[in-house]
């Protein structure tokens, strides 16, 4: 049956009565169940019938009998054929249903635009429903809920109205302590600009540097000017979420957790190739431990002036908080100065990216955690600028602790790459 | 060292805040890292001590590792979702690098 089957018109008539009937009937039941729910209107019930009935009929009539032309022997894949075998009468009916399935569809097409307009006010729950989506208005706000709903099991909102197999309903909970209002993101227009530079640096990518450039440029300017278009927006004072650590503070520790994949993958990368490069040089030929255990040093000690300068902010000390800051920034430079001694006497010395396995996974690593370091030299001085402006205050301590705990990360990471690269033989 | 205090209110907000270190910490902190510093760039001249050398180095760089965090970074001081947040990715990416060296690299466990 299978051979006999393969390539036939039959195959067309099984994967259509699948796909027409398997999803695109769910999809349109999809879409009339939630119709109500995404435009707050009734679609008209008679309508929607007469389209589902004339749907129904129109994929029956042209589909079963494609079964049949496939089974007195039309393959698929064409588009024409002899009058000889006898195909033409069972594909004219299957035309007629094609145009029935249209028009079908049209009518559904047709209820939708119409209820826009004329249709019945649908209410919060049209259906009786059971799930959460029905418990609020039609369509939701933007926030969904004003409060967040209780949950009583997976047909929460109906235990809600009629209680469980015995009738029970569940103590309605009290109302929030706290209902300091619903706030939501502001709509911007920056995160488009950052698409288009994103766009225009991955053009540049397949013709010219300069194109890169310019789109990275884009990015970088919309990226900030998105960060910084509601900087000074009032409800933006509060950040402090349901486990009652700020949004800003959670989101950088995050981060730090996706950061320790990074470094783990980095680290384990140069230690898995290590010893295996074939030609020279070798780390024993060329780490300079006195010189690196300095700037291990340096970078410990800027960790001190982070946090020196993070306790001076908070006490509303603004020379001290200069003071500190410039000095983190200026540890952070001293560190990447050590680290560019280093590259460029290690290409003198003959070691590149592409020497050997030693240096692409030694450049790759410390070189990533050297542009966390400059990353961070650029957020500090720009604290230090907003200081000295003036607009550093006390209310201002936790943006000083989210950036220096990006500067400690980039600390600690820093130990484990001295231990890991150049301590241990 | 100083103890931990209780969630005294922020200044100008009013909401509650964790208090952090002193900076007398601050300063233990930094010259416990100084010294262990020093101390690691001691024992790798140190000939006799070859045979420990790796777990000793590892463990002096944790020691580090976890005095920055604790401290520098306030964990010891901040809310247990923060220290969950950071551990558990940290423990991930730990046994990641070790899966990693052991079926590739120099620590070959599985053969090739």
């Amino acid at each position: 049956m299978d051979l006999q089957q393969t390539d036939s018109y039959f195959v067309v008539a099984h994967f259509h009565y699948v796909l027409i009937g398997g999803s695109l009937f769910g999809i349109l039941a999809g879409a009339s169940y939630w119709w109500p729910k995404i435009t707050g209107r009734l679609l008209d019930e008679r309508l929607g019938r007469l389209g589902f009935w004339i749907i129904f009929a129109g994929f029956n009539l042209t589909f079963f009998p494609q079964h049949y032309l496939g089974a007195i022997g039309m393959p698929r894949r064409i588009y024409t054929y002899n009058p000889g075998p006898g195909w033409g009468f069972w594909n004219f009916w299957s035309t007629v249903g094609a145009f029935a399935i249209a028009f079908g569809v049209f009518l559904f097409a047709l209820n939708a635009l119409l209820s826009l307009r004329y249709g019945a006010p649908a209410g919060a729950d049209p259906w009786d429903g059971r799930t959460l989506e029905w418990r609020t208005s039609s369509p939701p706000p933007p926030h969904d809920f004003d409060e967040i709903p209780p949950v009583y099991g997976r047909d929460s909102f109906w235990r809600e109205k009629y209680g469980d197999g015995r009738g029970r309903k569940p103590a309605p909970l009290p109302a929030a302590p706290d209902a300091h209002g619903i706030h939501l993101p502001s709509p911007s227009h920056w995160p488009v600009v950052v698409a288009l530079g994103l766009i225009v640096a991955a053009a540049g990518a397949l013709t010219s540097l300069v194109v890169v450039l310019i789109g990275a440029a884009v990015l970088v300017a919309g990226a900030f000017a998105f960060a910084l278009e509601h900087h000074r927006n009032p409800a933006h004072v509060r950040q402090d979420g349901v486990l009652g650590v700020d949004h800003r503070k959670l989101a950088m520790w995050i981060f730090l957790g996706s950061e320790c994949f990074l470094f783990g993958t980095l680290i384990a990368t140069y230690l898995a190739y290590k010893g295996r490069s074939v030609v020279g040089p070798h780390p024993h030929e060329i780490l300079n431990i006195p010189v690196t255990t300095l700037s291990t040093f340096d970078l410990l000690m800027s960790s001190l002036l982070m946090v020196l300068a993070l306790t001076a902010v908070q006490r509303g000390d603004r020379f001290q908080s200069r003071l500190w800051l410039g000095g983190t920034a200026l540890f952070g430079l001293i560190f990447l100065g050590f680290q560019a001694y280093e590259f460029t006497t290690f290409v003198h010395e003959g070691l590149t990216l592409q020497t050997n396995l030693f240096g692409s996974t030694f450049f790759v690593l410390t070189g990533f955690h050297g542009g966390h370091v400059t990353l961070g030299v650029l957020w500090l001085l720009t604290l230090l600028v907003l200081d000295l402006r003036g607009r550093l205050g006390v209310q201002d301590a936790l943006k000083v602790e989210v950036a220096g705990l990006y500067w400690h990360f980039v600390d600690v990471v820093w130990i484990a790459i001295f231990t890991l690269v150049y301590l241990i033989p | 060292m100083s103890t931990p205090s209780t969630a005294r209110e922020h200044p100008t907000t009013g909401e509650p805040r964790h208090e952090h270190a002193s900076i007398r910490t601050y300063l233990i902190v930094a010259g416990i890292l100084t010294a262990v510093t020093a101390l690691e760039y001691g024992v790798i001249q140190v000939r006799r001590l070859a045979p420990v050398l790796v777990p000793l180095l590892i463990t002096l760089s944790a020691g580090k590792f976890a005095l920055v965090v604790l401290f520098f970074m306030h964990l010891r001081y901040d809310s247990r979702v923060l220290t969950f947040l950071f551990v558990a990715p940290l423990v991930l990416a730990t046994l990641l690098a070790i899966a990693v060296m052991t079926l590739t690299g120099e620590f070959l466990v599985f053969g090739r």
